[in-house]
């Protein structure tokens, strides 16, 4: 527990240092918000089921939009984190003043999560009061959808940080990994169309989960009962990544 | 034992958050919300399913949701493309708690779309109704 306290410090110490980098992330998704408003705000939707609802194009991409930036911005966010620090970059900060790595690991994560925390609660605001969507449902639920999406990102960010040899394998596994969910996710083709066997695998995918959920929320209006299978597949998906990601990092010689 | 303690809390939470389901038994449900407890039922009607759910009672409203949870063939082959956008809407209606002590059929007018339904609800499908209507 003295371990995890001293990591945490250590790294919002660490994030205080890094506060422009932090900044350009807090700030990047609200642009990228604010200039699809733009676009589509004035644009109606004639092509879906949802236009007889009187929808605007901005309404319904709004939360494909979400799960993409959310799950982009932390997944890059973390993915330096450890391998940022090993040899020949640096030196494990733990090495120095002699943190366990369970200590370490949980420390870097939670430092993080909160900055994540943060960031989905700056998007929700972006999204759905400066820039509002339409939204049926409720906003805690909407949040909470958001915030898991940020939390699987920085968890996979982590994961390939802990996974990869070197700076620049990490840093090409994030596209690679956000692209496969992203293609997989039904934001490009939506998963009815999909042969059945590919979208019965796709649909219990992390981003397929937070995209459909945050829609069916926001546009069919329904219950938090109705997305409650889902969420548990998220958390699900949050701690399994968690545990191997810290399975590997225990595991390794230095 | 904090470990243990803490997953009893966080699951007297989520059985806390329960809904009753009352199945078919409108009389069930309509006793549950009367009480002010969550519950839900299932109307069938004909091949038509419409699920009606009571979230909870805040600040003298009860908040109350019917879902399309499928439509009946006969409306499908009706009208396809309408039935086909309806599947899966919800109508979500703050009604006052006198209304629900003193009117027992606030529900037959909701659904048949009378001034109640105007007055109390919100959502997918009365914005698909007003669209149709306007065009």
């Amino acid at each position: 527990m003295k371990g995890f306290t001293r990591a945490l410090k250590l790294e919002l110490e660490n994030m205080k240092e890094r506060k422009f980098s932090l900044l350009f992330y807090l700030i990047a998704p609200l642009l990228i918000i604010a200039l699809f408003y733009m676009i589509t705000s004035s644009l109606t939707l004639d092509w879906t089921n949802y236009a007889s609802m009187g929808l605007r194009i901005y309404d319904f991409y709004v939360p494909n939009i979400l799960g993409i930036v959310v799950l982009f911005i932390t997944t890059q966010l973390m993915v330096l984190r450890i391998i940022g620090e090993r040899a020949p970059y640096g030196t494990l900060d733990r090495e120095l003043i002699a943190i366990s790595k369970s200590g370490m690991f949980f420390g870097k994560l939670i430092a993080n999560l909160i900055f994540v925390f943060l960031q989905c609660f700056l998007i929700f605001l972006s999204a759905y009061v400066f820039f509002p969507a339409k939204n049926y449902g409720s906003p805690i639920s909407v949040f909470l959808f958001i915030l898991l999406i940020g939390i699987f990102g920085a968890v996979l960010g982590f994961f390939i940080s802990i996974m990869s040899k070197n700076k620049e394998q990490a840093v090409q596994l994030v596209p690679f990994f956000v692209l496969i969910l992203m293609v997989l996710s039904g934001i490009l083709i939506p998963i009815d169309l999909m042969p059945t066997d590919i979208a019965t695998i796709t649909s219990i995918f992390p981003l397929t989960l937070g995209t459909t959920s945050l829609k069916t929320l926001t546009l069919d209006g329904v219950g938090f009962e109705d997305v409650f299978g889902n969420m548990l597949f998220l958390i699900f998906w949050i701690v399994g990544l968690t545990f191997i990601s810290l399975l590997k990092f225990k595991l390794e010689r230095k | 034992m904090k470990y243990i303690l803490i997953i009893i809390l966080i699951g007297l939470i989520f059985i806390s958050g329960c809904t009753i389901d009352c199945g078919k038994d409108l009389d069930c449900f309509k006793e549950q919300v009367q009480n002010y407890n969550k519950a839900r039922v299932n109307i069938i009607n004909e091949g038509t399913n419409i699920r009606i759910t009571c979230r909870g009672v805040s600040k003298d409203i009860c908040l109350i949701s019917f879902k399309i949870e499928e439509v009946s063939e006969d409306l499908r082959q009706e009208d396809p493309i309408s039935a086909k956008i309806v599947v899966g809407k919800t109508l979500n209606c703050n009604i006052p708690l006198e209304v629900l002590e003193q009117d027992e059929d606030y529900f037959d007018k909701i659904l048949s779309f009378e001034e109640e339904f105007d007055q109390y609800c919100t959502g997918p499908i009365k914005d698909i109704l007003i669209k149709t209507i306007e065009t």
